[in-house]
């Protein structure tokens, strides 16, 4: 696989982790660097008696290093990659990789190849089952019972008039919140947030907006008050929208799951903090044959990091297992076979802004709830009108970029494209977009 | 239809109540009569009309005129190896940074050659905070493609940019314009001055201070005429006057003091003359006769010229607030200031015909001399030397520099000549002063001899191995820097020599490590060029 720094810096824990890695990436830095068909290596002296010895997976992205580092990946693997990403030519090639990368990249492959499984006695399987039944029972009643709390809210809110809104101090909606992650609802909560962390210094911007997750959220709980009547998938659909959560491993190992091989082309990453610390890494890949687009989120806390990362631009060819929904859109990787970054085939795209908005509300008839919808649109280019940076299709309409967005992805589409137009990927979302990548002579450069 | 459901929830349901009329068929087909109250129902209607709404959306056009003009380049772009380099250039130590880049924007401009379009904004970024000769190069290696992001108001402070342009002055904030004047002032003299002109009416008497200062600090000819016309009019002397406008008239009176050509200068001159005579009582500078007795300066003042009412009208100085502490009396504090501004040569005459003979008068004259702490001092000392940095008097710099305590000399290291340098360095044995090393008379581009490089690596190593410490990386760095890429050799036989001792670690972290890095990176570039 060939990386580049950038790709680095994104799976970096943090920039201070990638400039010291960078310092670390010097040739003479390395006593021995090495690397086969599906890992590279190296020793490099630390302040130990041995070197440390550092290693990269390049087949399904993992690092190992024996540095007492808790950082991931540590500065030593970061700078094994840098090296590798400027001086691939540096590294022997050989196919007799040294016992302590054998040992790691075979362990690897036999926990990848064969899931842990748990054997249990009928008797004991039914015990579980009908504990499981019991705390599903109990949860299902006490998400009931919230969401009647908040329908209730919201019905007084109605009743009163949203004027009040913003006289409401922030622990209204923190009280009401908390309510509901009591009552094992956190989808709702979320939304109740949604609500309070509106702008509401903003002239009258923020009525429609709040009348809009009103209107959204009161859906939501009519439908789960109407759980009994639903089809199973849209049963398991709500469910997840309120807040239940969905287990990758239990995915992984379900034989039910909707399945797809492809060469999935990550095109882009977007890591958000929620105020539990807890960092979400959410990656969209699209499917270069199948032009599915897939949502794989990673979960990192303060005492964790993450476990497969995804290395945006890449692509990956690999076995999706889809989360049965409504409408399937996160995916967890069931079976990497190699990650690669030379893309053979690109991936459709749609021809305007206008095709874009059709398919957003074509996403948003299968799931009311979508909050996001992922598009590769053709011929856009970027324009500027006033401050804000607008992205304009061949029939001139235009969707604008988001505030928010990092000037660099700006200033990186401008001179890549340099006014040309291109196909770019991004994220559609409350009426604005964020830029991931472009594509150009079949390669794919994220922003 | 959706505004109307605004107005409905913002007043609330039990002051205004829906008007189910204007509700499309669809919608009201959906909500029917399941509703328990009139919450429930306006919630249901809302949440309906919210995706109708959303359904229907398109996107908008752009009203503007747009800019379709496709950015080409012109120029070849630089091969990967470049932008390898960079990536190690942008990992070093920020002050060893800016040198090397601007070798490897050199070795980019010599071959014409551009950086490809991925590197232009790393580039632009890392150059931000970098001194305008590197800046401009930087502008040269981008291509049309970066110099038409420039055009855009991002966050970037180069000289082709629009956030650099004549908006800064007239929209500014005064740091902003300070900062502006100041560049434009070095790159652009007639314009900055043109600009400073067209708004000097409008401006505070204590920004117009801070301008003036900025013009004294740069000293370009065409200041002088401006100078010349605020001297004479708004700044000239008037019984009421405010302390700032004293202020402005002195440093006025010390631009046009140091040029030669204004008449202010050679008035003042004349009058000096008479109070410094020799042996006949004749010539420029009686006080630096080798009698001290020639020396005819009134401590108090005369009725002539050396008198307060003449040093505070004509050139702005202070008649009774000085530093006591640094001047015995006013008359000294006086001639320090006519030191720091006329340039040293002027104090030149057939008696004292040399820079060496100027400094013993001036400076070992006990008439000027003061003691702090028991230590006789010269009150001219510090103006002196303010005057030779000023000026940028190199030939004055040799002669003084090894007369005075190295720590004094520091800042005038940078006027001597190399060879002068190198060889003040290694007689005073100063291998291992940081500042002494740091302060070299040396371009961005530039390096130690060889020889000197050889002298200073094996020099820092036998002390370290004698005193068995390194107690900074600062060392490290200044070598980094400066020394010559031929030496890299002998680092190596150093640094395998180091290996044995009980140093090696503190070498190897504090000077090894950062010098060699550097090296490399200075070798790969001097490649890129051969």
């Amino acid at each position: 696989m060939i990386i580049s720094e950038q790709q680095v810096e994104l799976i970096s824990p943090n920039p201070a982790a990638f400039k010291t890695g960078k310092a670390l990436s010097a040739r003479d830095k390395w006593q021995t660097m090495a690397k086969s068909d599906r890992a590279i290596w190296g020793e490099i002296k630390g302040s130990g008696k041995n070197p440390y010895q550092a290693q990269v997976d390049l087949s399904s992205l993992a690092f190992k290093c024996s540095c007492p580092s808790r950082q991931f990946p540590c500065k030593h693997n970061i700078g094994l990659m840098l090296l590798y990403v400027s001086s691939p030519n540096e590294f022997t090639l050989t196919s007799e990789e040294p016992d302590w990368v054998k040992a790691w990249l075979d362990k690897r492959q036999t926990k990848v190849s064969k899931p842990e499984t748990v054997e249990r006695t009928a008797n004991e399987q039914e015990k579980r089952d009908k504990a499981k039944g019991k705390t599903q029972e109990d949860r299902f009643n006490s998400v009931k019972a919230g969401a009647a709390e908040l329908e209730l809210w919201l019905k007084d809110l109605i009743r009163i008039g949203i004027l009040e809104l913003p006289n409401k101090p922030a622990s209204d909606f923190t009280r009401i919140a908390a309510r509901m992650v009591d009552a094992k609802a956190p989808g709702l909560a979320n939304w109740v947030k949604l609500l309070g962390s509106l702008d509401f210094s903003s002239s009258t911007e923020w009525q429609s907006e709040a009348l809009t997750i009103i209107s959204k959220l009161f859906l939501l709980i009519s439908t789960f008050n109407n759980y009994d009547n639903l089809s199973p998938i849209w049963q398991t659909t709500v469910k997840n929208l309120v807040g239940w959560n969905q287990s990758p491993k239990e995915l992984i190992a379900s034989s039910d799951a909707e399945t797809i091989s492809d060469k999935w082309l990550v095109v882009g990453q977007i890591v958000e903090t929620t105020d539990n610390d807890i960092i979400t890494q959410k990656n969209y890949l699209v499917g270069c044959e199948s032009n599915r687009s897939a949502l794989i989120l990673n979960f990192i806390t303060k005492y964790s990091t993450i476990e497969n990362p995804i290395l945006p631009g890449s692509i990956v060819n690999a076995e999706l297992a889809f989360f049965p929904s409504a409408l399937p859109l996160r995916a967890a990787i069931k079976e990497s076979h190699s990650v690669d970054s030379l893309l053979e085939q690109q991936p459709s795209a749609l021809i305007s802004w206008k095709e874009a908005f059709n398919n957003q509300t074509e996403q948003q008839r299968i799931n009311p709830w979508l909050a996001e919808t992922f598009v590769i649109v053709d011929d856009l280019r970027l324009t500027k009108s006033d401050s804000q940076w607008l992205a304009y299709d061949n029939e001139m309409h235009y969707v604008p970029v988001a505030p928010q967005l990092d000037l660099q992805k700006i200033m990186k589409w401008l001179v890549i494209s340099g006014n040309r137009k291109m196909q770019v990927a991004c994220i559609l979302k409350n009426e604005v977009i964020i830029p991931l990548g472009l594509f150009e002579n079949n390669q794919y450069i994220t922003l | 239809m959706w505004q109307h459901l605004v107005e409905v929830a913002l007043l609330g349901t039990e002051k205004r109540l829906l008007d189910t009329t204007i509700l499309p068929p669809s919608i009201k087909d959906c909500i029917g009569e399941s509703a328990f109250d009139a919450e429930q129902s306006f919630l249901q209607t809302a949440a309906l009309a919210c995706y109708y709404t959303e359904a229907g959306k398109e996107p908008l056009k752009v009203e503007h005129a747009v800019n379709e003009e496709i950015i080409l380049e012109t120029l070849d772009t630089a091969p990967a190896v470049y932008k390898e380099i960079f990536g190690q250039i942008d990992g070093t130590n920020s002050r060893i940074k800016e040198k090397l880049l601007s070798l490897w924007l050199d070795a980019l401009i010599e071959r014409n050659l551009t950086v490809e379009p991925e590197g232009i904004v790393p580039l632009l970024s890392t150059g931000n905070s970098l001194s305008e000769v590197t800046k401009s190069k930087i502008v040269k290696v981008i291509g049309n493609k970066g110099n038409w992001l420039l055009q855009f108001q991002f966050d970037f402070r180069y000289n082709n940019s629009p956030g650099t342009d004549d908006t800064i002055w007239l929209e500014g904030t005064p740091a902003e314009r300070r900062e502006f004047l100041s560049k434009s002032l070095r790159n652009n003299a007639e314009h900055a001055l043109s600009l400073l002109k067209s708004t000097w009416d409008q401006e505070s008497l204590v920004s117009k201070r801070g301008y003036l200062d900025l013009l004294k600090e740069v000293l370009h000819p065409s200041a002088i005429q401006f100078a010349l016309d605020l001297y004479t009019t708004e700044f000239a002397y008037r019984t009421k006057e405010k302390k700032t406008e004293k202020e402005c008239r002195k440093v006025l009176s010390e631009i046009l003091l140091s040029s030669t050509e204004t008449e202010l200068y050679q008035k003042s001159i004349e009058h000096l003359s008479s109070y410094f005579s020799f042996e006949k009582k004749k010539g420029l500078l009686g006080i630096v006769s080798k009698s001290q007795t020639d020396y005819l300066l009134p401590d108090e003042g005369d009725s002539a010229f050396w008198n307060a009412e003449n040093m505070e009208q004509t050139y702005g100085f202070e008649v009774k607030n000085y530093d006591i502490s640094r001047f015995g009396n006013i008359s000294q504090y006086w001639l320090s200031c006519f030191i720091e501004c006329i340039p040293l040569e002027s104090w030149l005459n057939e008696q004292v015909a040399t820079y060496p003979a100027l400094i013993t008068c001036f400076l070992a004259n006990n008439r000027f001399n003061v003691n702090i702490q028991g230590k006789p001092h010269s009150v001219l000392f510090d103006s002196f030397i303010q005057s030779i940095i000023t000026q940028r008097n190199g030939q004055m710099a040799s002669a003084l520099v090894p007369r005075i305590p190295v720590t004094a000399a520091i800042p005038m290291l940078q006027l001597l000549s190399k060879d002068e340098y190198e060889q003040f360095v290694q007689k005073n044995k100063l291998f291992s002063d940081y500042e002494v090393l740091a302060n070299g008379p040396y371009n961005l581009n530039e390096s130690w001899s060889e020889s000197f490089s050889t002298y200073i690596l094996s020099s820092i190593f036998d002390i370290a191995i004698q005193s068995n410490t390194i107690n900074t990386n600062a060392l490290g760095v200044v070598l980094a820097q400066y020394l010559n890429t031929n030496t890299a050799g002998l680092l190596q036989k150093i640094n395998e020599k180091a290996a044995e001792s009980n140093l090696y670690y503190l070498w190897n972290a504090n000077i090894y490590e950062p010098v060699n890095s550097v090296l490399q990176i200075r070798k790969s570039i001097k490649n890129l060029k051969s």
